[in-house]
């Protein structure tokens, strides 16, 4: 999962032009580092120090105070995963940023917003997974259970919630859409590079959610994992076929030029896998054909939605993971076969394809309730702290500086210098 | 109260089958990750020995050979090459993964081996390993078809290799109802262990019947016969795919014995990637030097070519799967060495029959799988099995049954030389017919990129004049044209103009102002061809 964000590194740098490269590589090899230190810190305690109330955990600040529950593996584990959930911001918001918002909002991000989510729906007393007690006022929600294995909504919610603020925030880059409306194409700069990336990150995907399974020495673990990696596999080769095919008919019916897109490929790939997360251990492969099927018309919906509204992603990084994320999370407690326990029977009742159990109904609802949380929660920080350094004129670079390319002036160090190529 | 001891042993037993169980699945999930990840290898590898207006057309071929692959395989593939019940021929279950049990069953402890069975079915972990064995026989096909082969002809031949052409070829060698598995009554089997005939013969076929029918890039071979090289756009890309594929070979032999948790295992990965690393690294070196003593022999100038050595390399590599299990590090050598020169020799043979290989896939795979699965049998160390005690191969005093095995080889090979063949020759020849093999003369001259994908691959060095509509819908504003590559007599002239935003207007800020062209093309190469 680690060498997943050398994947997105390559994916970014091959989608923004030749100026901007060292840039967004720096930002990527930044949010490794600022990532481990901030979970090291704050993180891992927010997510799953013990003890914690239902909203927040707060023990193992910098790794201090441990007990049996903490382990370093784990620590581990986690820290690549909240890694990735900020990796994604940087892909709506790359080519215009200044760079101390990166450092910022990774803070930010891995130290308190990604936490407290991982928190409500993974840690042993987070609200969203423990479901409200049957002496809840509101509605009777005894035994519901976010299901959410990977990190469908954790993981690629909030990136994918925080990148859209971003880019709103930011604005278009210069010269992407002009005056009268239509789009101007601003292409990376060598697709080979993304390519490379993308082909890191279906391998790295395999290991996400392969490895979320935490274990691999109790009985039935080995095939939960097999299972897992398998249905990533279909869930991303249907997600990108789709998105390939409806990006190629949808412009010949409307008569324009009509390609068959590497990029769109590699990103509806990416949505198919993404929505895999949040069920992948618990599903028929057939389902993830499915799902994966949804999750690339999802991604092309995001994906013209975005443009439509005037919304600048370079990488399509809302679309993917926003779209993916959100099919994963809605799919899931359909097509999962054992879903919750019955707190009367405890029994397996199984996704709403198996019976339609009144309990899957609710665990619908349940999942639909967290994703709204997770989104929300996601906005309103963002909002905030994008909102303020766009207030105090830190959000953005200056015109000149991004026209200029920001390998120069930002770090010295030209990501393909004429001199070292020729002695012109 | 306390367990009882037999109580105890009884829980002992069972938790050790449950750790064997997990073990072995996570080895093939872990092994099968790298052979994954050569798929990305073999993209890169393409990738830089094309032109650069064909990068993203291969790249894209490439990453749907993973995808329609899979689905592929799920669906048909899987269950041809492992459905049981199955004939000899082919299986017949498990379509679409009906019929497989999903749920854990009881664990049921073998005394004998302490391994659990009735476990759950691993049939995820076994389909996954099996998928990027396929995976990688249809990528083969790519190589040899590269910058010419029309979209769709590529679907559907990836489609039906990982669908049906390889899987069949796999059951006859793998599947316990296989042909060429149980010996039709000869009590043999063919020893290919990690799939030298499977994989490579059958794909290295493919590849040679494609390529033939394609026929060859435009410009390639002159009408007196002469070769004009198309050098590829990018050596370090290459270099990175070949040590990409390198990592992954070392999975695809080491991983091929499936299992890590019975007593030998570990000797037999180890002994297989020790084999093929010392294969690959033989082959590489003894490829080079065959290529520079037969170039400075016929006059070309001597070179110590990389190309060489990384493809003579993969054909050692793909040489040591068919015995890397059973044989002797020296002999990984011995047979290295010659598939490196035998690359070479095949190279040039398929140069002189006038047929177009951009990757030399041909060579490395068909002639590295011939010499792997001949050889395998010859230097096989335990070799044929008789009653279950190994006779030995015949350099170890194995004898006629050993000299047997080596025939019931030679069969295998032709049986699966020709299954692929013959299919092949039906499938190309098919979408010959239709015209759909291809790609129009017109997107050959300027490139596959920009006619069929819309993207290039190094946007800011080049931009196509696409065609005259698009012309014509540009607005007016001098077009810079600066023609690269227009000159050479043999080769398609490239129409190229230099770097322009799309619109052929400089972008405006926000503000409505007109920026300079020249800020928007700082000092890097790429704004500078």
């Amino acid at each position: 999962v680690s060498v997943m964000q050398t994947g997105f590194a390559f994916l970014e740098a091959g989608s923004v032009r030749s100026k901007n490269t060292t840039n967004i590589i720096m930002k990527n090899v930044l949010d490794l580092f600022i990532g481990a230190i901030m979970y090291f810190a704050i993180g891992y305690s927010f997510a799953y120090g013990k003890p914690g109330n239902a909203f927040i955990g707060h023990n193992y600040f910098f790794a201090t105070n441990m007990d049996e529950n903490f382990t370093y593996a784990g620590w581990f584990f986690q820290y690549v995963f909240a890694a990735t959930a900020s990796t994604i911001v940087s892909g709506a918001m790359a080519e215009r940023t200044e760079f101390t918002t990166y450092m910022v909002y990774f803070t930010f991000l891995t130290g308190f917003v990604y936490p407290v989510v991982a928190h409500w729906c993974w840690s042993e007393v987070g609200w969203l997974k423990v479901g409200m007690g049957e002496n809840s006022y509101v509605i009777r929600t005894h035994g519901l259970s976010y299901i959410d294995y990977a990190g469908s909504g954790v993981v690629h919610l909030t990136g994918g919630s925080a990148a859209l603020v971003g880019a709103i925030a930011l604005g278009p880059r210069i010269g992407r859409f002009k005056p009268d409306g239509t789009v101007n194409d601003l292409p990376g700069h060598t697709v080979t590079v993304a390519a490379l990336g993308g082909f890191i990150l279906f391998v790295g995907f395999m290991a996400f959610n392969g490895g979320s399974q935490l274990s691999i020495s109790n009985p039935g673990d080995g095939n939960v994992v097999a299972l897992s990696v398998m249905n990533t596999v279909l869930g991303g080769a249907s997600g990108a076929i789709v998105a390939m095919l409806v990006y190629k008919t949808t412009d010949a019916i409307r008569g324009e030029d009509h390609y068959w897109s590497l990029l769109i490929t590699i990103n509806g790939g990416l949505a198919g896998m993404v929505s895999m997360c949040a069920g992948c251990n618990d599903m028929l492969p057939w389902a993830a054909v499915v799902i994966g099927t949804i999750a690339g018309l999802a991604f092309m919906g995001w994906h013209h939605l975005m443009l439509f509204c005037k919304i600048d992603d370079p990488l399509d990084a809302v679309a993917v993971h926003l779209g993916g994320g959100l099919a994963g999370v809605l799919l899931a407690p359909i097509f999962v076969m054992k879903g919750l326990t019955s707190p009367e029977t405890q029994q397996h009742v199984g996704g709403i394809i198996y019976g339609g159990n009144y309990l899957a109904f609710q665990s619908f609802g349940w999942n639909l309730l967290g994703a709204v949380a997770i989104i929300g929660w996601t906005v309103a920080i963002s909002t905030l702290l994008f909102g303020s350094m766009k207030l105090l004129g830190v959000l953005r670079v200056s015109e000149a500086d991004e026209l200029r390319g920001l390998d120069e002036i930002k770090h010295g160090e030209p990501a393909y210098p004429i001199k070292s190529y020729s002695d012109q | 109260a306390s367990m009882s001891q037999q109580d105890e042993i009884e829980l002992l037993k069972r938790q050790m089958a449950i750790m064997k169980e997990n073990q072995n699945q996570f080895f093939m999930l872990i092994n099968g990750m790298f052979v994954f990840f050569m798929q990305c290898g073999f993209a890169f590898l393409e990738a830089g020995s094309v032109r650069s207006v064909n990068t993203v057309n291969i790249l894209m071929k490439n990453i749907l050979d993973v995808f329609v692959g899979s689905l592929s395989f799920f669906a048909f593939g899987y269950p041809f090459a492992y459905g049981r019940p199955g004939n000899s021929f082919i299986g017949h279950n498990n379509f679409f993964g009906a019929n497989v049990d999903y749920f854990e069953k009881t664990i049921t402890v073998d005394n004998s081996t302490l391994a659990g069975y009735e476990t759950s079915s691993s049939y995820f972990a076994n389909w996954f390993f099996q998928y990027v064995f396929a995976a990688t026989a249809a990528t083969i096909v790519s190589g040899a078809v590269a910058e010419r082969a029309d979209f769709a002809c590529y679907v559907i031949y990836s489609f039906t290799i990982t669908g049906f052409i390889y899987p069949v070829s796999a059951h006859w060698v793998w599947s316990p109802d296989g042909w060429l598995y149980t010996g039709a009554g000869t009590g043999l089997r063919m020893q290919d262990f990690a799939g030298s005939c499977v994989v490579h013969v059958c794909g290295g076929v493919a590849a040679l019947v494609g390529a033939k029918i394609l026929g060859p890039r435009l410009g390639r071979f002159s009408e007196d016969g002469k070769l004009n090289a198309i050098p590829g756009h990018s050596v370090p890309l290459v270099s990175l795919g070949a040590f990409i594929l390198f990592l992954g070979f070392l999975c695809f032999n080491g991983g091929s014995i499936q299992r890590i948790s019975e007593d030998g295992d570990g000797l037999i990965a180890s002994l297989s990637i020790t084999n093929t690393i010392i294969s690959g690294s033989g082959a590489g070196l003894s490829a080079m030097l065959a290529n520079r003593v037969y170039n400075t022999v016929k006059g070309n100038g001597k070179f110590w070519s990389l190309l060489m050595a990384i493809n003579g390399a993969l054909a050692g590599m793909v040489a040591s799967c068919a015995g890397c299990n059973d044989i002797a590090p020296w002999a990984a050598l011995t047979i290295g060495s010659v598939a490196g020169v035998m690359f070479v020799v095949a190279r040039n043979v398929v140069l002189w029959a006038e047929i177009d290989d951009p990757l030399d896939a041909i060579s490395v795979h068909l002639i590295g799988g011939t010499i792997g699965t001949i050889s395998a049998p010859i230097f096989a160390i335990r070799g044929q099995m008789v009653g279950g005690k190994p006779e030995g191969g015949p350099l170890y005093g194995g004898g006629i049954i050993a000299w047997k095995g080596v025939g019931w080889n030679l069969v295998g090979l032709l049986s699966i030389a020709l299954w692929s063949g013959i299919c092949c020759i039906t499938l190309f020849s098919t979408l010959n017919m239709v015209g759909l093999i291809r790609i129009p003369k017109s997107v050959e001259e300027v490139g596959i990129d920009i006619k069929k994908h819309g993207e290039l691959a190094y946007p800011e060095a080049f931009v196509r004049v696409i065609s005259d509509e698009k012309k014509k819908k540009t607005e007016d504003g001098a077009l810079k044209q600066r023609n690269l590559g227009a000159d050479s007599k043999s080769l398609p002239i490239i129409k190229t103009s230099a770097w322009e935003c799309d619109t052929n207007t400089p972008p405006t800020s926000s503000n409505g102002m007109t920026i300079d062209p020249a800020l928007l093309s700082p000092n890097s190469v790429y704004s500078n061809l």
